[in-house]
């Protein structure tokens, strides 16, 4: 069979013929019009003393590039050729053994910069959280480098970068906790996934693959991932001997009340009840782990043993109530109120973590968002996630990896599809106008409820009249369901582990009562 | 929930498949032994059986033989391979008309899956388990559906046999056994997993709902999001979605570059489809050959890439989409416009096109593609010969003039003949033969028409309006290319033709 190849159009006589063979070493198209020109001359000197034994005629085989014009194939091939040579060439060698370690801390050192650099400038941290941190990444860089070189383990992951700001924002006592730096790693205000792409190229080249992919932290903490790793950070630099460990639990405490608007009261009840527990402050600093292999207990961190006695506040002040302050009808509104979405910037926050979790029932939540959460959802991918992907329009200097004709496609796609940003600039302006303000909201949430809150005693009947309102110890259950899946999402541990760790705190409390 | 347009590979899914495909075939390796050792001869004659024998004469061997001892295997073993050599050797003077498509990777795998059953053969029979399974069934490329294998050399009789409990219980226990080191090594999940499968469990969890990495989930999220958004007819939203999909490196274009063409279409003021389908068409058109032993998870292959056996489902709607176009452009124009000229010129550039492509592999044995570019030139016939409807009111064309554009709509024609031919040659394809040829005959009346005239005009004046709208009404979508000539020519019809116009297009709907 002769083989055809798409070429330019032959154009004489109007032929419009793209396809071209060859025939007796002169290009011809399909209709049988010769290119002018282009004879492929065999003067190769053997051939002239071998006239007899047959022609041999060297081809090039020809092929098209995404312009249509002809490319020949060995060009391509020297070019592949040439970038073997390339790779192989010492300085985009992968580094191997101590040098790759070596090379790893310093990757790890750097991104771990661009983080500190981040949290300073756009979350307002002070100037001394800086040094905080070196301090710290000094201390780790330490304990490794007492290990012998043999057996030299490094330990680290991404998560360790968390645990280690967050070791650093807990001395200086910001109030700042898990759930804040889950926040901003998963809306990606802060460098965490495909954090690899930040390194200098010539870095990332010589980086071993396996230490490239841990870089990249590919999977966010789960299953309380976060807590373990603090915890052992913690441990391998004896963290409370010299910093200050302990959490601040009034700004926890206080987080929490205004995230599920619960009138001010339970701030105190909460406060008293973790004094009348927890008889030494020191109780509430970060758990140092020694044991590598073991997690331990989960109520063994701080933090969710704060958050265990806010929900078991929680539940027995609205058991033992008894509808005298708050009565049903408040309790069933504040669970709605818990599921209503809006479009703020934090619900939006919140939505954008909830769908990185799959294993949590608010996972499937995006059935129900509304056109503007969507939007919002959009406009937060194109600013914030988009520019993360590597081989996107936005930083077209990092697709090396990709041919040009790759790269020509590519554009073309991106032309037929526009994401227009002029469009968008004109939306968020708009959105930025009628949009709440995070205490407008709040207010705004605050004020739905006050109507059911009967602090004046005047209604003390209505509720029970009522008969197809579900019983008073179901909703209960019902609002504290939904806050623990919050919760759990937020802090990024499993449903199960936190009510573990309710339910030790809540054993150690009634046989402490007793 | 909806199919996520990467690929989903994962050390844990890997692994899932690699024991399960391991399992199975050990499993189904081990009932073959124990079936051929109770043997068989009682099973009747099947065609399909009988073919097998009658394929197998020409090299005197007979399938029938009462007891298979490791000679007989062995020897069987050298006939099958002479037997392909033989098949790839025809292969290679017949050109790819050959039907069978086997590769030479593939012989050479099931030689090592002969081995494997006598010796040890681990080590490279383990990483492709899943191809071997593949390859032991047929697939084809237009549907989705698994057949249980029609193609000759894996053809074999109808199994008949029963088999005890007991011997199953055998089967089944040896099978786990041979996979037990293997679930040592895998996860707590993986080999739960594996267990359940391998009790006839199906668990429920699809494979989208467990992954956690940051970068896939924001794909499910996007692609869950396109669906609602384009079933709601939330087309503005949908676009944005699509265009931050596609822009996530690790996207396939063409799993869902259905969503784009729908998007585009009824979004207004954003780009033509037809420009996205040209793009799909240049990027994505390959020729390759299909593989059989590769599972195609997760589209129906034709709807991503085009193969050297079939056109890709985004060429063939390119097609399309450009015919109606053009007709749709052409229709309000008259011939003398110059805005006509532009149209005659994109509907000419569409035919060299197509010309082009009926050259090489996948469009030369498509009917589909032929019958496109015959409706092509029956476009060009009509556009054509209504210069001369045109002229019985104007009189302009006489002499030479008149005589060029005559043999010009005459060529045309002839091509549409001749393709309509190619197209029924081919198969496959069900085409209004009958109607079309009536049109055809119409347009060559019309370049006579002064004779004409009269008779047209009488019959015109039959038929009331009503019928006429009622043939128009009963032509589904595949007649929009043609629209413009049935409503002027369909008119021409006696009654009974009508009917059996539309009775036709019935049974072409059925069929399809």
């Amino acid at each position: 069979m002769s083989t055809f190849i798409r070429g330019p159009i032959c154009g004489a006589d109007n032929c419009p013929s793209r396809l071209w063979r060859i025939i007796n070493g002169r290009r011809t198209c399909q209709y049988g019009h010769v290119m002018e020109g282009d004879v492929e001359f065999n003067d190769d000197e053997d051939d002239l003393t071998g006239l007899s034994a047959g022609v041999i005629t060297r081809r090039l085989n020809l092929t098209t590039n995404a312009t249509g014009s002809f490319q020949s194939s060995q060009l391509s091939n020297s070019q592949l050729l040439q970038q073997q040579q390339r790779r192989s060439h010492k300085k985009f060698k992968k580094l191997i053994g101590h040098d790759a370690k070596l090379l790893f801390l310093k990757s790890f050192q750097f991104i771990l910069k661009r983080q500190t650099c981040c949290l300073i400038e756009d979350m307002q941290f002070p100037e001394e959280f800086d040094h905080v941190v070196k301090i710290i990444w000094l201390k780790i860089l330490k304990t490794i480098n007492d290990q012998p070189q043999e057996e030299l383990r490094l330990r680290l992951h991404m998560t360790s970068t968390i645990s280690i700001l967050y070791l650093a924002s807990t001395h200086l006592s910001l109030p700042v906790y898990t759930c804040d730096y889950i926040k901003w790693i998963c809306s990606a205000k802060m460098p965490y996934f495909q954090a690899s792409e930040l390194l200098p190229k010539a870095w990332r080249t010589r980086l071993p693959n396996y230490y490239v992919s841990i870089l990249e932290g590919s999977i966010s903490p789960f299953d309380g991932q976060l807590y373990n790793k603090i915890a052992l950070t913690c441990g391998t630099i004896q963290f409370n001997q010299s910093f200050n460990s302990e959490i601040s639990c009034q700004g926890l405490l206080l987080k929490l009340v205004m995230q599920y608007t619960l009138p001010p009261q339970f701030y105190f009840f909460t406060k008293q009840m973790i004094e009348f527990e927890e008889t030494d402050i020191q109780n509430l600093a970060l758990w140092e782990r020694t044991d590598e292999r073991h997690t331990g207990a989960i109520s063994n961190h701080a933090e969710l043993r704060v958050i265990s006695y806010f929900m078991l506040t929680i539940y027995w002040v609205l058991l033992c109530d008894m509808d005298r302050q708050y009565p049903l009808k408040w309790v069933l509104t504040l669970t709605d109120s818990l599921t209503f979405h809006t479009a703020t910037r934090e619900s939006i926050d919140r939505n954008i973590v909830s769908v990185v979790y799959p294993d949590k029932p608010t996972s499937n939540d995006y059935f129900r968002w509304s056109d503007d959460e969507t939007l919002e959802f959009l406009n937060w991918m194109d600013k914030k996630f988009l520019p993360t992907q590597k081989k996107s329009l936005h930083n077209e200097s990092g697709s090396d990896d990709m041919t040009i004709d790759q790269k020509i496609a590519r554009r073309k796609l991106y032309k037929i599809f526009p994401l227009d940003s002029d469009t968008n600039d004109n939306g968020e302006a708009k959105d930025s106008d009628h949009r709440l303000t995070f205490i407008e909201e709040l207010q705004e949430r605050y004020a739905k409820q006050t109507p059911f809150l009967n602090n004046n005693k005047t209604l003390p009947f209505t509720t029970r009249q009522d008969a197809n309102l579900p019983a008073r110890k179901d909703a209960i259950h019902r609002l504290l369901t939904k806050i623990a899946s919050q919760l759990s999402t937020d802090f990024a541990i499993s449903e199960q582990q936190l009510k573990d760790c309710v339910f030790r705190i809540k054993k150690a409390c009634i046989h402490r009562m007793n | 929930m909806f199919e996520v347009p990467i690929t989903l590979t994962n050390k844990k899914f890997a692994q899932r498949r690699k024991l399960k495909y391991q399992y199975i075939n050990h499993l189904s390796r081990r009932f073959d032994k124990v079936a051929k050792t109770t043997n068989t001869t009682d099973s009747l004659p099947t065609p399909e059986n009988s073919a097998v024998e009658n394929n197998d004469d020409d090299y005197d061997y007979d399938e029938d033989e009462e007891q298979i001892d490791e000679a007989d295997v062995y020897r069987r073993s050298i006939l099958q391979q002479t037997k392909r050599r033989r098949e790839r050797h025809w292969k290679s003077v017949v050109g790819e008309l050959y039907s069978s498509t086997e590769t030479e990777s593939d012989s050479q795998q099931e030689e090592i899956q002969e081995n494997d059953g006598r010796e040890t053969g681990r080590k490279n029979g383990d990483t492709d388990e899943e191809r071997k399974f593949w390859k032991k069934h047929e697939k084809p490329e237009r549907s989705f559906e698994i057949w249980q294998t029609a193609s000759l050399q894996n053809k074999g009789p109808i199994n008949r046999r029963k088999m005890t409990y007991h011997k199953f219980q055998k089967i089944q226990k040896n099978s786990l056994r041979k996979v037990q080191i293997p679930l040592l090594h895998c996860t707590k999940e993986n080999r739960l997993y594996f267990r359940s499968l391998s009790k006839g469990l199906e668990p429920l969890q699809t494979p989208t709902s467990t992954i956690r990495n940051y970068q896939t989930r924001h794909i499910i999220t996007l692609t869950n999001l396109l669906h609602i958004n384009v079933s709601r007819h939330n087309w503005s939203l949908a676009y944005r979605i699509f265009a931050t999909l596609i822009r996530i490196p690790e996207v396939q274009m063409k799993s869902i570059w259905g969503f784009g063409v729908k998007i585009l279409d009824n979004l207004p003021d954003s780009s033509s489809s037809l420009d996205f389908l040209q793009w799909m068409c240049q990027i994505y058109s390959s020729k390759a050959r299909f593989v059989q032993n590769i599972n195609h998870r997760s589209i129906v292959p034709p709807f991503q890439t085009g193969s050297r056996t079939h056109t890709a489902k985004f060429a063939t709607t390119y097609l399309w989409a450009s015919l109606i176009n053009c007709q749709k452009s052409i229709e309000p124009s008259t011939i003398n416009d110059k805005h006509y000229d532009m149209e005659n010129d994109r509907l000419q550039e569409l035919i060299d096109k197509i010309s082009e492509w009926v050259l090489t592999p996948p469009f030369m044995e498509d009917a589909e593609v032929w019958f496109i570019y015959a409706s092509c030139h029956l476009l060009k016939a009509d556009i054509l010969s209504r210069q001369f409807v045109n002229d019985g009111t104007k009189g302009d064309l006489i002499g030479l003039d008149r005589d060029i554009k005559i043999n010009q709509v005459i060529k045309h024609i002839h091509y549409v003949k001749v393709f309509l031919q190619t197209c029924l040659d081919k198969g496959g394809f069900t085409i209004p033969n009958r109607l079309i040829e009536i049109q055809l005959k119409n347009f060559e009346l019309r370049l006579y028409g002064e004779t004409q005239d009269v008779q047209e005009r009488e019959i015109v004046d039959g038929y009331d309006e009503t019928d006429i709208s009622s043939v128009e009404n009963s032509f589904g979508d595949v007649y929009e290319t043609n629209a413009e000539f049935l409503d002027t020519q369909l008119m021409d019809l006696s009654p009974e033709d009508n009917e059996m116009a539309e009775n036709h297009h019935s049974d072409e709907e059925s069929s399809e």
